[in-house]
């Protein structure tokens, strides 16, 4: 699914100064693409806007062939809202029932999804998570972080959406759960081609898993492009309020105050493997 | 979350009303109200409904506050039409109340917008003082009435927030039947329920954080002129009324 997104404008009700200053995206299908930004910079207003949660005070967002603007009145939210996925910040807040089991079933339910089909989509997207089927007589709120975070994700995929929008994804989540939250990104990205947008300020996770980065800074894309072109760009991030990952930080130290271009890697392991090469 | 959501916090932009003292503009609020109430002259229903809306434009969050709030009204008048084929209430009678009822819902709403949480407070501790009289401590009724106010907001808040989540989730009410609605309602009031009593646990903790024990209070910027100038045309106002009715 791909989305465009042309000179977008938002402020909230009763404030005069826009949080979004004419936006302009364009996001390739089946691409993950990170919105990154300190807080407040507007990365959850926007990313509500792809879902049609809200609209934009001027400009538009095309989204497959949906086309999200104040002017268009006929916009099939419904029909939207089934394409595009959303993952709220705190997962919690998208949790409605007392089971695992009937929390996945409720948007289908609320479509007349037949029993059978209901089912398998349960049973697939429980497989596309990682929970096991234990899971589905437990109340969702006594999940761990990690568990809530992967069952939000299930409501979201239960649906099949063809765009995810994943607000801050790692909050909370540990060292194992971000790993595995990575591996599912990777999965349906390459298994399922989705379209991935995520908001967050976690640029060490970003960056193991994005293919293009936009920056928020004052409303306005501050700067663009693909991951390295803008994780290497240390100062202007900073002004952002934004920390570059350790790994391309290491990277242009190395450049800076030895002079060794060793290049820029996602992993560790490779980082270390290109030093032990050159000081051979 | 104690000191970010006041009922002040949905209005933040400055008026003439947050510039009154407290005491004054729930003195002049209840005064006004009360000349609503009492009153069976049109025209004068229609110059307090004018002032109302006047008011609510300049001091309300925005001016179309009130036209939202006919929309969602709008059960008032057909409930009274219906009462009206039953009491032979004449189209002028219909018009009075009809007026009436909204200048005091605006008013509410108005009072709502422009007091915080600790004005509201401070002002229902003054003029609830003779309880002590009869050994009631005013302060603590005064404190529990305006946390309930606040709480309104928060319940309101929080079901903005399960409804945004229930339709990011592809189930979107709006667009359903009425008996569709009715049937999924259990759906939205579950978590809204959960959610209003952490919200009320994280309410009482931080009241007990912030020593509700020792009482803190803000202070209240003393009575000045455009004080004494409001207050005495209001009670003119009600003298008014109260004297030609």
């Amino acid at each position: 699914m791909e989305i465009k997104v042309e000179n977008v404008k938002y402020s909230y009700r009763g404030c005069k100064e826009e949080i979004l200053k004419g936006i302009d995206m364009e996001i390739e299908e089946g691409k993950i693409v990170a919105i990154v930004g300190k807080s407040g910079s507007g990365k959850t207003t926007l990313l509500e806007m792809f879902n049609a949660l809200r609209l934009p005070k001027s400009g538009q967002i095309q989204v497959g062939d949906f086309l999200i603007s104040r002017e268009n009145k006929h916009l099939d939210t419904e029909q939207l809202r089934f394409q595009v996925g959303l993952l709220s910040e705190f997962p919690e807040e998208q949790f409605f029932s007392l089971t695992v089991k009937e929390e996945l079933s409720l948007p289908l339910r609320f479509y007349n999804y037949n029993e059978q089909k209901i089912e398998e989509r349960i049973r697939n997207v429980l497989q596309m998570v990682e929970l096991d089927e234990s899971y589905l007589h437990k109340n969702p709120l006594t999940l761990s972080n990690g568990e809530k975070r992967k069952l939000a994700l299930a409501s979201i995929l239960i649906l099949n959406p063809s765009l995810l929008l994943l607000d801050e994804p790692t909050i909370g989540l540990d060292y194992e759960n971000e790993k595995s939250l990575l591996k599912l990104l990777r999965l349906l990205k390459s298994r399922y081609k989705k379209t991935i947008l995520i908001a967050s300020h976690d640029t060490e996770f970003i960056h193991k898993i994005v293919d293009f980065v936009y920056v928020l800074k004052d409303g306005k894309i501050y700067l663009k492009g693909n991951k390295y072109e803008v994780f290497k760009e240390e100062e202007k991030l900073k002004k952002c309020g934004v920390k570059s990952p350790k790994i391309i930080s290491f990277s242009n130290r190395v450049w800076k105050q030895k002079g060794i271009k060793i290049g820029y890697r996602d992993e560790i392991n490779d980082l270390i493997k290109d030093i032990y090469r050159y000081v051979r | 979350m104690f000191d970010e959501i006041s009922p002040s916090f949905y209005n933040p932009k400055e008026n003439i009303l947050k510039k009154l003292n407290p005491i004054n503009v729930t003195f002049l609020l209840f005064l006004l109200s009360i000349c609503i109430f009492l009153n069976t002259r049109l025209w004068l229903q229609v110059f307090l409904f004018v002032g109302s809306v006047v008011l609510g434009v300049f001091c309300g969050r925005r001016g179309k506050s009130f036209i939202k709030m006919v929309k969602h009204t709008f059960f008032l008048p057909v409930s009274l039409c219906i009462f009206s084929l039953f009491s032979q209430l004449s189209l002028l009678t219909i018009v009075l109340y009809l007026l009436k009822m909204y200048s005091l819902l605006l008013l509410s709403q108005l009072y709502l917008q422009n007091m915080t949480r600790n004005s509201i407070e401070k002002t229902m501790c003054c003029f609830l003082k003779p309880l002590a009289f009869f050994k009631i401590e005013p302060c603590y009724i005064a404190k529990s009435l305006s946390l309930s106010i606040q709480f309104l907001l928060i319940l309101y808040k929080e079901a903005l927030r399960v409804w945004k989540a229930m339709q990011s989730r592809g189930m979107d009410f709006t667009k359903c039947s009425i008996l569709k609605r009715i049937k999924w309602l259990k759906v939205f009031l579950l978590p809204l329920l959960f959610k209003t009593e952490c919200s009320a646990d994280a309410l009482a903790d931080s009241l007990i954080v912030k020593g509700f024990e020792q009482n803190k209070q803000e202070e209240i910027e003393p009575f000045g002129f455009i004080d004494s100038l409001v207050l005495i045309s209001s009670l003119y106002l009600f003298l008014y009324i109260i004297v030609t009715r």
